[in-house]
């Protein structure tokens, strides 16, 4: 899994380093420059969503190659190991964005209310681990979902495989969304569940509330519930994998 | 074990067109066995389904007695008819990349066949020219000790010299121990390295022999034969 890992960064390199380095300077010259905060934050989440999308695309992208790629499928390496390691490919370029994102953050925060930066240093150990951990399975999910979508479609037909993807992924997340609601009573539009955070600006004065652990047994359930839908998603594209898709 | 490679009666099915149709034969080891057919006979669905990148629609393939899965993967090195490796990469990142994949993978063997391929392992793979591809291709394939190498036109779209010296370092550096299928449509330049021959024809096997009884019992070349079979 590492070695896959290693070579689809190689191969991938000049893509993550260049949007890596423009992002980085982008974000640097924003933060000194003497434009009005609000044009900053424009600005700056335009660029976050630019990198998070190219660096989605290029995560999916390296799963994709790695089940139809004659090169990887020779592999003597079992069938998890191209979702492992595409998985960690996905979650080392989201770290990447994170950490960044959360440096310009704190400049912002610290920018607008400085106060707020010692709130979040203040935030109990529990509550911070959820919120990580949160992340980790929303991101993990996130992933699994799109990986049996491309599976699914790549069984399914071998021409036009984002169209029929398309379909999967929408009667995928509302077949799941319709369940978790009709379980667990959850909006599944909602990210965080397990912590609850407040912030609100009002003329221009921010106000915030502390984060709060939020642990229902609903909020559980639903994480279980996810955890398990990964699990059956595993073993589907495990399958397709295996018996359906061809190496091209 | 007398049987290296055993196929029974393997189909393969793209919508309405039937590319294999129930096809079975057996290799032994130390064979090299040339699968003949012209252009779109099934040939590369056939070697696709026995490496293990295409399932098959009906059928079953063992190798050493080992039903077609990642274990055998370990026994097979397939040569596929477009390269195997990435345009990032240099000729040395290819070799890296075999050893660090392939238990099997002999370091020695490739720099030696590199060194009689006249490949610079310096050079980018995306700079190679066609004949060059193909021998850097085989110098990986052929550098794994395995029991059974399948070969996919390894001379296809290369001149003259490069078929040559493609040919000379299938002979020099295969190991006699383990089998060869070479599958081709190009038999003249190729038919002196067979010991055994098939001719698939549209999905279906229609000749199996040895080279030497086609020779004693049809008094004439495998060249010769194979054009009267696929000739229109």
């Amino acid at each position: 899994m590492i070695k896959l890992l290693k070579y689809d960064l190689r191969r991938n390199a000049n893509l993550l380093l260049g949007v890596t380095v423009v992002l980085i300077i982008g974000e640097l010259v924003l933060l000194w420059s003497r434009a009005a905060l609000e044009i900053k934050l424009g600005l700056t989440v335009f660029f976050f969503i630019a990198a998070a999308v190219i660096f989605s695309i290029s995560s999916l992208k390296v799963f994709d190659y790695n089940i139809k790629s004659v090169s990887r499928r020779l592999l003597p390496v079992h069938v998890f190991s191209y979702v492992w390691a595409s998985l960690l490919y996905g979650l080392i370029n989201t770290l990447v964005l994170t950490l960044i994102g959360i440096g310009t953050a704190l400049y912002f925060v610290a920018t607008v209310d400085a106060s707020l930066i010692g709130d979040i240093f203040h935030i109990p150990v529990p509550v911070m681990a959820g919120i990580v951990l949160e992340y980790i399975l929303v991101l993990v999910y996130g992933y699994f979902t799109i990986y049996v979508t491309i599976a699914l479609a790549r069984s399914i037909t071998r021409k036009g495989v984002f169209w029929v993807g398309l379909v999967i992924f929408l009667i995928i997340t509302n077949v799941t969304g319709w369940l978790e609601n009709l379980i667990f009573n959850r909006d599944s539009s909602q990210i965080f569940s397990l912590v609850t955070f407040h912030m609100e600006a009002n003329n221009g004065v921010l106000s915030h509330d502390m984060a709060n652990s939020n642990m229902t047994l609903n909020s559980i359930g639903t994480l279980v519930f996810e955890v398990l839908l990964c699990a059956v998603y595993l073993l589907i594209t495990k399958w397709c994998v295996e018996k359906r898709i061809e190496a091209k | 074990m007398d049987t290296l490679l055993k196929v029974n009666s393997v189909s393969k099915r793209y919508g309405s067109k039937m590319a294999l149709d129930n096809v079975s034969f057996d290799i032994g080891p130390g064979k090299i066995t040339g699968l003949l057919g012209s252009n779109g006979s099934g040939k590369s669905t056939l070697m696709q389904i026995i490496a293990g990148i295409t399932p098959a629609t009906a059928g079953e393939i063992s190798v050493m007695g080992k039903p077609i899965g990642r274990e055998t993967k370990s026994l097979i090195s397939y040569m596929p008819d477009r390269p195997l490796t990435e345009s990032w990469m240099k000729v040395k990142d290819a070799v890296a990349f075999y050893k660090d994949f392939y238990a099997d993978f002999n370091v020695e063997k490739a720099r030696e066949m590199l060194d009689f391929m006249n490949l610079n392992e310096k050079s980018s793979v995306s700079v190679l020219s066609k004949g060059m591809n193909e021998r850097l291709q085989l110098t990986l394939a052929l550098s794994r000790n395995v029991n059974l190498y399948l070969l996919d036109e390894p001379i296809g779209g290369v001149d003259p010299v490069a078929r040559g010296k493609i040919l000379d370092a299938i002979v020099r550096f295969y190991s006699e121990e383990s089998s060869l299928i070479i599958c081709t449509h190009l038999v003249r330049d190729m038919e002196r390295i067979f010991d055994e021959v098939m001719f698939l024809n549209s999905g279906s096997i229609v000749l199996h022999e040895e080279v030497e009884s086609i020779r004693l019992k049809h008094g004439r070349s495998v060249d010769d034969m194979f054009k009267e079979v696929f000739g229109e």
